[in-house]
């Protein structure tokens, strides 16, 4: 059952329990007061009944008890009986003194025997309603004081406030039946309205169950539903940042895979292919010689491949020695390094650091720069106008920067986040001319990682690349 | 003569191909890259391509929609060995796939193979001054015949297939009996031994120390 069923039966059937009982109470508490008012009448018109007998009846003593009964009766009735009430005269053994006409047509005689039998014992009166074929009737009874075998008695119909109360009642049905009715269709209406944001986040939730990743409820109240709503689609958001990470390491790794196969085997092709050729043919000396080179050539190719891989894998497990490293020693070092080879391809370069202290380990640290600047001078592609600088500028709050700078082809893009992938290259057929086997840039990130800084490629195809990395000063650092 | 483009950007790769199918009696062209491969297969006549996948610029998944609408033989040659990759290859139209690293005579098998399926092999071929017919299965000499069982056949026709290079005796068991080779090599070296008395090649066919046997065309 839907919760907004729940909640339109519940209100709607408490509704109906609080209205009928309220109604009901209304009624009966009016109606008894009319039945109150009618017995208050009846009894009060008996007493006077009697009253007026008894008077009546003394001074009419010397002509025998039936004649003056019956002369009293007759001065008397007629004042008694106005306004609906009847009068009736009973005896102690049963029979009637007056009124038995009237009685006997409304099938009343019976409960007025009974009402003398209980009045009997006390002096006072007595009063019954009965309900006969003809209707409600009231019927009270009060012994003569005098002589207490006679019983003087009222009848009054009460069957109006009877029927008043049956109409008072139906009314009230109708007016019941047309305010649930009411009361209903609004309840139905609001439940809906209040649990619609919870079904539609539960649809939402389903579709996203199914698949469809990127939809979000985007309720924006600020009630339960809408915090609850919006803690929902912070957790969907969440998940999918969590899956599309998932994915893209696994890419990432089965990339890494497939890379390293591709790298491990084109060599190992070459020296298998070219070492059968020399095994199980027939060969010039010349072309013995060419597969002798490529044998050789290959062979170094997977040397330093592993070489690399080592780097790249020991780094993970020896914990490098942070070690204050004065700039000024990197400077020379690395222009040592790179001097000949910038004078060998005719490239200007520049290398220039201000004083200032790293800590790091100076070897991995002199690897990093020098790969940085092998890669900016691999990237090179105006000849003679190619130039290369390395800037290190010492920060106001302690860290060091240094950029790397080229005029060379650029990094489209859309490569820059990849290049730091290892086994990524942007064209793998230059870089493989030039002995690369696209782990240089992991290996430089790794570096910076160990060190605590951070890396920024800025780059414009056709126009050069900025590397830009800071090392954070030594209380920030990780180690 | 059958010519034969080589689509590979790794240099050593492809000029070990290139010698050996130069060797087999084949023309080979070679292209570095994608595009040039393309243009190659667009201008100039071939009768079969062997394609690497990781190519720069237009990769072999690419150069194989090209080729198919070419009607041109294809063999993948490629490291990436993965069933899935395979299965992708050949799915495109490949005529078969090749992982690296490979045996040449694996790959001088494979290329014939399919050239056969291509109807691309010449039915006769010419070995000193003996003539071998594929396709009646007989071989002449002098428009003699020499009878030949059909073990001995088969044998003959791989040897002179692959003139000049070399065949371990595995090869040779694996590819004329078939199954796995488990030390056998007495019924290699007999059929070896009768061949040689039929064709009175005694000179001709040698064994070679610790592989197998070659034939030798000099």
């Amino acid at each position: 059952m839907k919760f907004a069923d729940k909640l339109f039966l519940a209100t709607t059937a408490l509704l109906t329990v609080i209205f009928t009982a309220f109604g009901m109470w209304m009624l009966s508490s009016n109606f008894s007061r009319l039945l109150e008012r009618e017995v208050e009448r009846g009894n009060s018109e008996s007493r006077m009944f009697r009253f007026l007998f008894e008077t009546g009846y003394q001074s009419t003593e010397e002509f025998g008890q039936d004649y003056a009964l019956k002369r009293t009766l007759d001065s008397i009735t007629d004042s008694v009986e106005r306004d609906g009430s009847h009068c009736f005269v009973l005896k102690e053994d049963g029979s009637w003194l007056y009124g038995e006409g009237y009685m006997d047509e409304r099938a009343l005689p019976e409960a007025a025997g009974e009402l003398v039998v209980a009045v009997e014992d006390e002096k006072s009166c007595g009063y019954v309603i009965r309900k006969t074929d003809s209707g409600f009737f009231l019927l009270s009874v009060s012994a003569m004081q005098a002589d207490s075998r006679i019983y003087l008695g009222i009848c009054r119909e009460l069957t109006d406030i009877y029927e008043i109360r049956q109409e008072l009642l139906a009314q009230y049905r109708m007016a019941l039946a047309f305010l649930l009715l009411l009361g209903g269709i609004c309840i139905y209406v609001l439940s809906r309205y209040i649990t619609r944001p919870i079904s539609s986040l539960g649809k939402t939730a389903k579709r996203i169950a199914d698949g469809d990743f990127g939809l979000r409820s985007g309720n924006r109240s600020t009630d339960e539903i809408g915090l609850l709503a919006r803690d929902f689609d912070r957790m969907a958001d969440r998940l999918v940042e969590q899956m599309e990470e998932k994915a893209l390491e696994a890419k990432q790794k089965e990339d890494f895979t497939s890379a390293f196969a591709h790298e491990l085997k084109t060599p190992l092709t070459s020296i298998i292919g070219y070492a059968d050729m020399m095994n199980t043919m027939k060969m010039s000396e010349e072309e013995r010689a060419e597969a002798t080179y490529y044998i050789f050539s290959q062979g170094k190719r997977l040397e330093s491949l592993s070489h690399k891989l080592m780097d790249l894998v020991s780094m993970d497990k020896n914990p490098i020695a942070f070690k204050p490293v004065q700039t000024k020693r990197l400077e020379e070092n690395i222009r040592a390094t790179v001097r000949p080879v910038w004078e060998e391809k005719k490239i200007h370069g520049k290398v220039e650091m201000d004083k200032g202290i790293i800590y790091g380990d100076e070897e991995l640290l002199l690897s990093l720069f020098y790969n940085l600047l092998d890669n900016a001078r691999k990237a090179t592609d105006k000849g003679e106008k190619g130039f290369v600088l390395l800037k290190g500028t010492a920060l106001r709050d302690g860290g060091y920067e240094v950029k790397v700078v080229d005029n060379g082809r650029g990094i489209p893009k859309e490569e820059i986040s990849r290049i730091t992938e290892a086994f990524y290259m942007v064209d793998k057929s230059r870089s493989r001319r030039e002995g690369g086997a696209g782990i240089g840039m992991a290996l430089c990130q790794k570096i910076i990682k160990l060190h605590g800084g951070t890396l920024q490629i800025d780059s414009r195809p056709g126009e050069g690349t900025v590397m830009k990395v800071v090392f954070p000063q030594k209380d920030n650092q990780k180690n | 003569m059958l010519r034969i483009l080589i689509a590979e950007d790794e240099e050593p790769i492809a000029n070990l191909i290139k010698m050996n199918l130069r060797r087999a009696g084949y023309d080979c062209v070679w292209a570095a890259e994608g595009e040039r491969a393309a243009d190659l297969m667009d201008s100039e006549h071939f009768d079969l391509v062997l394609l690497d996948i990781m190519l720069p610029g237009i990769d072999g998944y690419e150069l194989m929609e090209y080729a198919g609408t070419l009607e041109l033989p294809v063999i993948f040659l490629t490291a990436l060995g993965s069933t899935e990759n395979k299965v992708k290859g050949l799915k495109m139209g490949a005529d078969d796939y090749l992982t690296k690293p490979f045996e040449i005579v694996e790959l001088l098998a494979r290329v014939e193979a399919v050239l056969r399926r291509y109807h691309k092999t010449e039915a006769t071929l010419e070995v000193f001054d003996v003539i071998i017919d594929t396709a009646s299965r007989s071989v002449t000499r002098k428009g003699e015949e020499i009878p030949l069982t059909m073990k001995e056949f088969d044998l003959l026709l791989l040897l002179a297939r692959n003139r000049n290079i070399a065949l371990y005796r595995e090869t040779i068991y694996e590819t004329v009996w078939g199954g796995e080779y488990m030390g056998q090599s007495r019924t290699v070296d007999l059929h070896i031994q009768r061949l040689k008395k039929k064709l009175g090649w005694d000179r001709e066919i040698s064994a070679v120390y610790k592989v197998g046997y070659r034939l030798e065309l000099e």
